[in-house]
């Protein structure tokens, strides 16, 4: 399978997913998806990271919300700094890569919120993995 | 009867929607750490959850993994407390929001969801 065929494959899936929601994928997701996809994989395979299928699909519906925000021009809230110090800064380039590749021809200038929460997804890629499910009864009553 | 509401939080928060949530008078369960939304549906199973609630930008990768996962019924991508109360009267149950921890929306939901389980708030 290809690169471009992965990326129509994760594009259907989360489509399948959404379907039965108030706001399904629509033609404009599908063409800004099918852009911003290959930009991830490919900063992706740069640091040696492997999106599984459930991680994969996570990362798909983050990249849904994202590309609608760029379309509607809308900018998330400022995220706590402190956390940008918890990731490896080579991640926060790469999302910030991928996202400022994706943004330029559009004229959106994305705010470090988004690199950070893209830095995120990357980080559990690198973590993540079949067999590397989290423990249960994690939880506290808060 | 005990009802547990299930909060994971991308970055680790939630304390709010916790701290309304108990104020509705449902238990609330606050997965620690950053990633939390992801980890939705795995607590819900564990705890026997009634209603999970996923933290994230976007508001959507803890609520499909639960759904993956799970086959949880969810809605994802709510922006405010009254988008949650109406997902949980049409019987969702993981909801995936945008960043938005605050006591009103932990209130408005779980009131929401005792009343839909015959509860007293």
């Amino acid at each position: 399978m290809t690169g471009m065929e992965r990326v129509a494959a994760l594009v259907e899936r989360l489509a399948a997913v959404v379907a039965a929601g108030d706001d399904p994928v629509t033609e404009a997701d599908r063409r800004d998806l099918a852009r911003l996809l290959p930009l991830i994989a490919e900063r992706a395979a740069a640091e040696r990271l492997a999106f599984d299928d459930e991680r994969g699909l996570a990362l798909a519906v983050h990249a849904l919300g994202f590309v609608r925000r760029v379309r509607c021009g809308h900018h998330l809230d400022a995220l706590d700094a402190a956390l940008a110090e918890e990731l490896a800064p080579r991640l926060l380039a790469a999302a910030r890569t991928a996202i400022d590749t994706y943004c330029a021809p559009l004229g959106f200038c994305a705010r470090d919120a988004e690199v950070l929460l893209l830095a995120l997804h990357l980080a559990m890629a690198r973590q993540g993995g079949p067999g590397n499910r989290p423990t249960p009864r994690q939880g506290s009553t808060a | 009867m005990t009802v547990k509401i299930v909060i994971g939080h991308r970055l680790g928060k939630g304390q709010a929607v916790a701290d309304g949530i108990r104020a509705a008078g449902a238990v609330p369960v606050l997965i620690p750490g950053p990633g939390a939304d992801m980890k939705v549906g795995d607590v819900m199973a564990a705890e026997g959850a009634a209603l999970g609630i996923s933290f994230c930008g976007s508001g959507g990768a803890g609520a499909v993994t639960a759904r993956t996962r799970y086959g949880h019924d969810i809605a994802f991508g709510l922006r405010s407390a009254q988008a949650g109360v109406t997902a949980v009267q049409e019987g969702r149950t993981v909801l995936g929001f945008g960043f938005l921890d605050t006591e009103e929306l932990g209130y408005q939901v779980a009131e929401a969801l005792l009343r839909k389980l015959g509860e007293p708030a």
